[in-house]
C-alpha cells in the first residue's frame, strides 16, 4: 500500500512539474475571441450539444404561443391590407425605380459583410496553417538533429578507429625496430666473445709452449748441475754455478 | 445576463484555462479545443445564471471537458495516440530516460483519470491538479463538502489500483522482452 501511495504521489508530481507553457498560442487565443465574438453577435447558442438543451427546450414551449400570435396578427394585417389597397401598380415601373437606390444602399453592406466574411476565413485558415506548419518545421528540425548526431558520430567512430590503427601500427614499427637493434648487438656481442676465446686460447697455448720450454731448460741445468757436482775426496774441486746470462745461452 | 469583455477574460484567465488542459491533455489540437470550448462554454453560462467565481468556473469547465477527451480518447485507441501525439517538452540538464520515464508515470496517471467515473475524477483533478479547497470544490459542482471528500477518497482508491496493475503489466512485459532478447 505504501508503494502505491507513493506511486500515486509520484504521478501527480509529475503530473504537475510537467514542463507546460506558462501561455496560450496567440492563434489558440486569437480565434477564441473571434469564436467569442461570432456567438455574442449572433446570439446563436455556442455551446456543443449538450451543453444548451435545456434552453432550446425552454426556447420552444415559449416560441408557440408568440407565432401564433404574430400569425394572426399578420394575417388581421393582411386582410386590412386587401380590404384599403389602392389601385394596382405598375410593377415593372416600380422595379426600374426602386432597382438603382436598392443596389446602392445594398451593395456596401453585401461587400462589408462579404469582406468581413472572407477575412475571418482567411483568419481561420492561416491559424491552421501556422499550426500544422509549426509542427511540420518542429518535426523536421528534430529529424536534422538525429541525422547529424548519427552523421557526426560515425565521423568520429571513423576517425578514431583511424587513429587507433595507426597508433599501432607506429607500435609495431617501433617494436620491430627496437629487436632489430637488440639483435644486432647480441650478435656483436657474441663475436666480441668469439674473438675473446680465440684471443685467450692463442695465448694460453703459447704461454704453455714457453712453461714447457722453461721447463726443459731447468730440467737439463739440474742435470748438468748434478752430473758437474763431485765430492771432495772423488773429484776436482766443482766449477761455479753459471749465472742466468749463461744458463739463457744455448 | 451579465455583460463581460471577453477579449480581457481570455487574455487574463487565459493562462490558466490553458495549464489545466495542457496538463490533463498533454496534446497541443486537444488542449487548443478544450481551450475554446471552455471560453464559449462560459459565456453561455453566464447568459444564464449570474457568475460570482470566474475563475472557478473556468478552471472547473475546462477540467470537466479535459476529462471528456480524456474519456474520448481512452475509447477510441488511447495508448497510440499518446505515444504519437506527445508533446516535445524540453527540459535542460535532465537525464532523457529520467525523463522518458516521468512522461509514462504521467501518461499513466491521465488513463487512469480518464478511466474514472466523471465526478471522482473531476473532484480529484480540481483538489490535486488545480489545488481548490473542498469548500471550492463543492461549490463548484454544486455538492455537498463530505460528497467531495468520499469522492476524492474513492478516486484516489481507484487511481492506487491502476496504477499499481499498469507497473504490474510494465514489468511483466520488460521482463518477457527481456527473457526475449536474453
Amino acid at each position: 500500500m505504501k508503494k502505491n501511495k507513493d506511486v500515486l504521489a509520484e504521478a501527480l508530481a509529475q503530473l504537475r512539474n510537467a514542463g507546460l507553457p506558462q501561455q496560450p498560442p496567440q492563434a489558440v487565443v486569437d480565434e477564441t475571441i473571434r469564436r467569442l465574438g461570432d456567438a455574442r453577435s449572433t446570439g446563436v447558442d455556442p455551446a456543443p450539444a449538450g451543453a444548451g438543451s435545456h434552453r432550446r427546450i425552454t426556447l420552444g414551449t415559449t416560441i408557440i404561443p408568440w407565432s401564433a400570435a404574430v400569425a394572426a396578427l399578420i394575417a388581421l394585417g393582411y386582410a386590412i391590407g386587401r380590404l384599403s389597397q389602392p389601385a394596382p401598380l405598375d410593377m415593372e415601373e416600380l422595379r426600374e425605380a426602386l432597382t438603382p437606390s436598392l443596389a446602392a444602399s445594398i451593395e456596401p453592406a453585401i461587400r462589408t459583410r462579404l469582406i468581413e466574411d472572407m477575412r475571418q476565413r482567411y483568419q481561420v485558415a492561416l491559424a491552421a496553417t501556422y499550426v500544422k506548419v509549426k509542427e511540420e518545421l518542429t518535426e523536421q528540425y528534430r529529424d536534422d538533429l538525429n541525422r547529424f548526431a548519427i552523421q557526426t558520430l560515425a565521423a568520429s567512430n571513423a576517425t578514431t578507429n583511424r587513429l587507433l590503427t595507426e597508433l599501432v601500427e607506429s607500435i609495431d614499427t617501433m617494436q620491430t625496430q627496437d629487436l632489430r637493434e637488440v639483435a644486432r648487438a647480441l650478435h656483436q656481442i657474441e663475436l666480441n666473445r668469439v674473438q675473446d676465446k680465440t684471443q685467450l686460447v692463442a695465448g694460453l697455448q703459447r704461454l704453455a709452449s714457453r712453461t714447457e720450454d722453461e721447463l726443459s731448460r731447468t730440467r737439463r741445468d739440474f742435470a748438468q748441475l748434478l752430473v758437474n757436482y763431485q765430492p771432495e775426496d772423488s773429484g776436482p774441486e766443482p766449477r761455479p754455478l753459471p749465472n742466468l746470462t749463461e744458463r739463457n745461452q744455448p | 445576463m451579465q455583460t463581460h469583455d471577453w477579449k480581457i477574460i481570455v487574455e487574463e484567465h487565459g493562462p490558466l484555462v490553458w495549464q489545466t488542459a495542457q496538463r490533463l491533455l498533454a496534446n497541443h489540437a486537444d488542449a487548443a479545443d478544450c481551450f475554446q470550448e471552455t471560453f464559449l462554454t462560459a459565456l453561455e453560462v453566464s447568459r444564464r445564471q449570474h457568475v460570482r467565481n470566474l475563475p472557478g468556473l473556468l478552471v472547473r469547465l475546462a477540467t470537466t471537458r479535459a476529462i471528456d477527451r480524456l474519456r474520448q480518447k481512452g475509447r477510441q485507441d488511447r495508448h497510440q495516440a499518446s505515444a504519437y501525439d506527445r508533446e516535445p517538452r524540453i527540459a535542460g540538464g535532465v537525464d532523457p530516460l529520467d525523463r522518458l520515464e516521468a512522461q509514462d508515470l504521467a501518461d499513466q496517471l491521465r488513463d487512469a483519470i480518464g478511466r474514472l467515473p466523471p465526478q471522482e475524477a473531476k473532484v480529484f483533478c480540481l483538489r490535486h491538479l488545480s489545488q481548490m479547497s473542498y469548500r471550492q470544490i463543492a461549490r463548484e459542482l454544486q455538492v455537498g463538502i463530505d460528497a467531495v471528500g468520499v469522492s476524492l477518497h474513492r478516486a484516489k482508491a481507484r487511481l492506487r489500483e491502476a496504477l499499481s496493475a499498469m507497473n504490474v503489466e510494465n514489468e511483466v512485459s520488460h521482463e518477457e522482452k527481456q527473457r526475449r532478447s536474453g
